[in-house]
C-alpha cells in the first residue's frame, strides 16, 4: 500500500479543473479523499470482513463566489474539464434571492506550498486470514474466560488515508494509517446483563496485535464486576479521573467550547474568556493534529492548512481556540489546522483532533491517599457539550469507591458527572505525572458530522456532582 | 455499471449468491449564521455496495465491498475477487437470501418532487425565518439539508426494486437574551415530505423554549414528582423494547423478553404498550419500502397490550430463528396512545422534560439517563421552567408503572404518545 493510485491518476485533471474554475472565481480549492482499509470483526455467531467504516473516495470543491463560499461534492472528475466546470457552476449558483443573503467574507489566503507527507505503517503486514485468526482466538479466549460470558466481540480495523489538496498555489499530498483493536465482552446472570469494552490503538498494526491479548482478562473481570455494580448515591464527591475520563472532560468540557466556528456564531462562552482564568493553575490543555501521535494526527487539514499543536489553556488561563479556515477568515485570526470534514460529502467545521491535558507532578498513589470518601472513574461512555452555557454531562462506564485513601471493591455504574465547566476545571487540585492519549473515539458536532478523535491526559483529582 | 457488475458476479464460480445496493444521491445544503448565508453546498454522489456470498463446507461466508463508478471492468473484477477471498474466512452458519415475492412495496408519498431541491431550500429558508420575530430571541444558526435519492436493489434470486427516497433535515439553534446573558437550545427536525407551516411552528416552539430556558431556575432539592418525558429523544425510550425483540438479540440470547409473555412485568399498573414496527411514518426521514436485503417491508405489530407478539429483524437472523418470512429491518416505530390525556397527566405535581443534551437508553440493560436542559416543574400550585438537572432510571423497574399520553406526535422514526409519565425516575 501507499498513497492512493486513484488520487495520483486524477492529479492533473484536478489541477486543470481548479485552473478552469479560476477563470470565473477568485479562489478555488479541491480536496480529494481516498480512505481505504479493512475491518475484521468476529463475535460468537458472526464474522464480518469488509472495508473500513471510514472508507470513502471523492472530491469537494470550495469556491469563493464573490461574497462567501460555495461547495460542490462529487465522485470523480470528468475528463471533459470545460463542460464539467460549466456543470459545477450551474450546481452551485444560487437564486438571486438567496445570493443576496450571502454574508460577505474575504478571500482565503493561498500561500504557495508544494509538499508530500507520509506516515506509513512500518510494522509487520498481516493477511486477512491472519487477522481473522487473531480475532477468533481473542473471541474464544473471552468466551472461555467465564461461564457467564454469552457473547464476545473482537475487532481489528485499519484506515489508510490518502488526501490531496490543490489550489492555485498549493499542491499537497498526505498519506498515513491508523489501526484500532477492540474487545467487548457480554455477560448474563439470570436477568442481569453487563457489557464492557477495551481497546488498543497505534499507527502500527503489529503493536495493536501484540498488545490486544493483554486486555482480555481485564475486559472479562470488569464485565463481571459490572454485573453486580450498584448505582451511585447522587451527591458531590472528590474524584480521580483516569486518563480516559480526563480526556472526556478535556473534550466535552472545554474542547467543543473553543471550536471557533462557535465564536463566529457567538455560541461559545469561551470567546469572552480569552486571557482569563478558566481552570486551576495546574491545568494546561492541548489540541492539534501535531500535538500527539494518535488517531487524529494528520499533516494538513481538509482546508489545506498544516496541522499544529495549539495550547488552549496554559496554567489555567484560556489562551486561544481552534479553527477551520472560514471561521478564522471571519474572525481575523490565523487558522489552526482544525478544519475537518466527516467526508468529502460534508462541510468542514472547526473540529478537535487530539485533545488532552498536559501531565503534572503528582503521584497517583498520593492522589488516592488524599481522598477520604470519593470515587475513581473509569472508561468513557459518552458526553455532551454545552459551549454556550458551559453545562457539562460526562458519563463514565464505572467508578470504584475510595474510602480513607484506599480503593475498595465497591463498583458503581454508570456514573454521570454534571455541573458547570469552570467549577469543574477550577476544582482540579492534583495532576499526575502520567500521560495517556486514547485514540478510540468518534466525535459529533451537535448530533452529526462524525470524525475520529483522540483524547486523554494524566490522572486528575477534582470535585464534581455525580449521579 | 450495474449490468457490468452483474455480469462479473454471475461469471464468478465461487460466488453462490449476491446482492447490489445502488444509490444516486443529490443534495442541496444551506448554512446560515443568523439570517446570513455563510455557505451553500451541492452534492452529486453515487454509492454501490456489492455483497457476495460464498458457500464452503457447511458455512456461508459473505463480504461487502464498494464498487466505484470510475472503476473499469478489470478493477471491478479485482475488487470482487477480494470480496470472495475475504468471504472464504467467514464461517457463518448457512442462511438464505430473500427470493422474489408478490409483496407490494408501499409507495412513500412525498411532495419533494413538486419542486427542485433549490426551490424548496429557498421556501424552507423563508419558513424558518418566519418564526424569527422576537425582540429578545433569535435564530443563531440554521442548517438545511435536502436529499433526493434514487435507489436500486438487485439480488441473485431475481429480486429487483427501484424506488425514490426524499429526506430533509433542519438544524436550528435558537438563542434568547435576558439580562445580558444568552441561553440556547438545539432543534433537529427531520422529514420526508415538506410542510412549510409545520417548519415555522417547530422553529417557533424551540424559540419559545429558549425563552423559557432563559427564565429557568434550579429545581428545588428533594423534589418528589412524577416525570413526564417528551421532546426529540422520546423515540429512544421505546427502542429498548423494539431491540429486545430483534432476531439478532434473541438468537444471541441477549433478550430478556419472551413471546406471548408480558414485557412489562407481572403486576402491570400503568398503560399497556402496543408497538408496531412500520416502514412508513409520516415525516420520518428513515422511511423506506425495502430493507438492505431487499425484503419488502410492511407493518409488524411486535407488542400488543404489553404482550410480546412477534420477533422482527433482518433476513439472516430470521432464518436462524426459523422464521418462515423474516420481516426485514423496519425503520420506524408506531406506539399506540395511552389512557391519559396530557391535561390529566398534569393534574398532580410533575416535572415535564422537554430538552435534553441526550436521553441515553442502554439497549440491553434498559438504563435510562440524561442531562435535562429544559423542563417545566409543577409544584401543585404553579408551573415554572427549570434547568440544570439530570434524570435517571431503570426501564426494567419502571415499565410496570408508566402511562402514555393520548396525544400523538410524529417525530424522527417515531409516531406515538407525545408524553410518557414515569413515576419513579431519580431526579438529580
Amino acid at each position: 500500500m501507499g498513497y492512493s493510485s486513484f488520487l495520483k491518476s486524477r492529479k492533473e485533471l484536478a489541477k486543470e479543473l481548479v485552473k478552469e474554475l479560476l477563470h470565473d472565481y477568485k479562489y478555488v480549492s479541491l480536496l480529494g479523499s481516498h480512505i481505504e482499509g479493512e475491518t475484521v470483526m468476529v463475535n460468537k455467531v458472526s464474522t464480518a470482513i469488509g472495508s473500513s467504516f471510514d472508507a470513502q473516495c471523492g472530491f469537494v470543491l470550495k469556491i469563493y463566489n464573490g461574497a462567501s463560499y460555495s461547495e460542490y461534492s462529487f465522485k470523480d472528475i470528468d475528463s471533459n474539464v470545460k463542460d464539467f466546470a460549466e456543470k459545477i457552476k450551474k450546481e452551485i449558483t444560487l437564486s438571486t434571492y438567496l445570493s443576496k443573503k450571502m454574508v460577505n467574507v474575504g478571500i482565503m489566503e493561498d500561500k504557495p506550498h508544494i509538499e508530500k507527507f507520509s506516515r506509513p505503517d512500518t510494522g509487520k503486514k498481516y493477511t486477512t486470514e491472519e487477522l481473522v485468526k487473531v480475532c477468533t482466538s481473542l473471541r474464544d479466549e473471552m468466551l472461555a474466560g467465564d461461564k457467564l460470558v454469552i457473547n464476545a466481540v473482537s475487532v481489528i480495523g485499519q484506515v489508510i488515508v490518502s488526501k490531496m489538496f490543490i489550489s492555485e498555489h498549493k499542491d499537497l499530498e498526505q498519506y498515513y494509517t491508523w489501526t484500532n483493536g477492540y474487545l467487548m465482552c457480554v455477560m448474563r446472570d439470570k436477568d442481569k446483563m453487563s457489557m464492557e469494552r477495551s481497546g488498543v490503538c497505534y499507527d502500527n498494526m503489529e503493536k495493536v496485535i501484540n498488545e490486544l491479548p493483554s486486555k482480555v482478562k481485564h475486559t472479562i473481570d470488569i464485565t463481571k464486576k459490572m454485573l453486580n455494580a450498584k448505582h451511585i448515591t447522587p451527591g458531590e464527591y472528590d474524584i480521580i479521573c483516569t486518563p480516559s475520563i480526563s480526556g472526556l472532560i478535556a473534550h466535552e468540557a472545554f474542547g467543543h467550547g473553543v471550536e471557533m466556528d462557535m465564536f463566529v456564531k457567538n455560541r461559545a462562552q469561551a470567546k469572552n474568556f480569552i486571557g482569563q482564568y478558566v481552570a486551576s493553575p495546574l491545568v494546561t490543555m492541548h489540541d492539534g493534529g501535531k500535538a500527539y501521535n494518535s488517531v487524529a494526527s494528520y499533516f494538513f487539514d481538509d482546508d489545506g492548512i498544516l496541522a499544529k499543536d495549539t495550547v488552549i489553556i496554559e496554567k489555567g488561563i484560556l489562551k486561544k481556540g481552534i479553527s477551520d479556515s472560514l471561521s478564522a477568515l471571519q474572525l481575523g485570526t490565523i487558522p489552526t489546522g482544525n478544519g475537518r470534514r466527516e467526508s468529502y460529502k460534508r462541510k468542514a467545521y472547526s473540529r478537535m483532533t487530539n485533545t488532552f491535558f498536559a501531565p503534572g507532578s503528582d503521584k497517583l498513589d498520593d492522589m488516592i491517599k488524599s481522598i477520604k470518601h470519593g470515587y475513581m472513574l473509569f472508561e468513557t461512555n459518552n458526553g455532551m457539550e454545552d459551549p454556550k452555557n458551559w453545562g457539562i454531562q460526562c458519563v463514565a462506564e464505572y467508578g470504584i469507591e475510595i474510602i480513607d485513601g484506599k480503593l475498595t471493591e465497591n463498583y458503581v455504574s454508570p456514573v454521570v458527572m454534571s455541573g458547570y465547566v469552570p467549577d469543574l476545571l477550577k476544582s482540579i487540585s492534583m495532576v499526575s505525572d502520567d500521560l495517556e492519549v486514547i485514540g478510540a473515539g468518534q466525535c459529533g458536532k451537535g448530533y452529526k458530522e462524525w470524525v475520529r478523535v483522540s483524547d486523554g491526559g494524566p490522572y486528575l483529582k477534582a470535585r464534581v456532582k455525580l449521579g | 455499471m450495474i449490468e457490468k457488475i452483474k455480469k462479473i458476479l454471475n461469471n464468478n464460480k465461487k460466488i453462490n449468491a449476491w446482492k447490489i445496493n445502488y444509490s444516486e444521491i443529490k443534495s442541496c445544503e444551506l448554512f446560515y449564521v443568523l439570517k446570513k448565508l455563510e455557505i451553500n453546498r451541492a452534492t452529486q454522489d453515487v454509492r454501490c455496495d456489492v455483497t457476495i456470498y460464498h458457500d464452503f463446507d457447511k458455512y456461508r461466508g459473505s463480504s461487502t465491498i464498494v464498487i466505484e463508478p470510475f472503476m473499469d471492468e478489470n478493477e471491478m473484477v479485482k475488487e470482487i475477487d477480494k470480496a470472495v477471498y475475504r468471504a472464504s474466512f467467514v464461517k457463518d452458519e448457512y442462511y438464505d437470501i430473500p427470493s422474489k415475492s408478490d409483496d407490494e412495496m408501499i409507495n412513500i408519498s412525498s411532495n419533494f418532487s413538486d419542486k427542485s431541491l433549490n426551490e424548496w431550500a429557498q421556501l424552507i429558508t423563508d419558513a424558518v425565518f418566519e418564526a424569527d420575530v422576537y425582540k429578545n430571541g433569535w435564530i443563531n444558526s440554521t442548517e438545511i439539508f435536502l436529499y433526493d435519492t434514487k435507489n436500486i436493489f438487485i439480488n441473485s434470486n431475481g429480486v429487483f426494486h427501484e424506488y425514490k427516497k426524499y429526506s430533509g433535515m433542519i438544524e436550528v439553534i435558537p438563542t434568547w437574551s435576558k439580562n445580558k446573558e444568552e441561553f440556547e437550545l438545539y432543534k433537529n427536525y427531520e422529514f420526508s415530505s415538506i410542510d412549510l407551516k409545520r417548519i415555522t411552528a417547530e422553529v417557533n416552539e424551540i424559540l419559545l423554549q429558549s425563552r423559557d430556558r432563559s427564565e429557568a431556575v434550579k429545581l428545588p432539592k428533594n423534589v418528589d414528582a412524577k416525570v413526564l418525558l417528551s421532546g426529540r429523544d422520546i423515540n429512544s425510550f421505546f427502542s429498548y423494547f423494539a431491540n429486545q425483540l430483534q432476531y439478532a438479540t434473541v438468537y444471541q440470547k441477549m433478550s430478556m423478553f419472551e413471546l406471548n409473555k408480558s414485557c412489562q412485568g407481572k403486576s402491570l399498573k400503568g398503560d399497556k404498550l402496543t408497538l408496531t414496527m412500520s416502514p412508513f411514518v409520516l415525516e420520518s426521514s428513515s422511511s423506506s419500502p425495502v430493507d438492505f436485503d431487499g425484503i419488502v417491508l410492511k407493518n409488524e405489530q411486535i407488542i400488543k397490550d404489553g404482550i410480546c407478539q412477534k420477533y422482527w429483524g433482518n433476513q439472516r437472523f430470521g432464518y436462524y430463528l426459523k422464521q418462515e418470512k423474516p420481516t426485514g429491518m423496519i425503520p420506524n416505530m408506531i406506539v399506540d396512545g395511552g389512557t391519559k390525556s396530557l391535561s390529566e397527566m398534569k393534574k398532580e405535581p410533575y416535572l415535564e422534560c422537554v430538552s435534553y443534551s441526550g436521553l441515553q437508553v442502554d439497549p440491553f440493560t434498559g438504563y435510562v439517563g440524561g442531562e435535562v436542559r429544559l423542563a417545566y416543574y409543577f409544584d401543585g400550585e404553579k408551573t415554572y421552567p427549570v434547568t440544570g438537572l439530570s434524570i435517571s432510571g431503570d426501564l426494567e423497574k419502571i415499565k410496570e408503572n408508566m402511562f402514555f399520553s393520548k396525544e400523538i406526535i410524529s417525530r424522527k422514526n417515531y409516531s406515538g404518545p407525545s408524553h410518557i409519565e414515569v413515576p419513579c425516575f431519580k431526579i438529580l
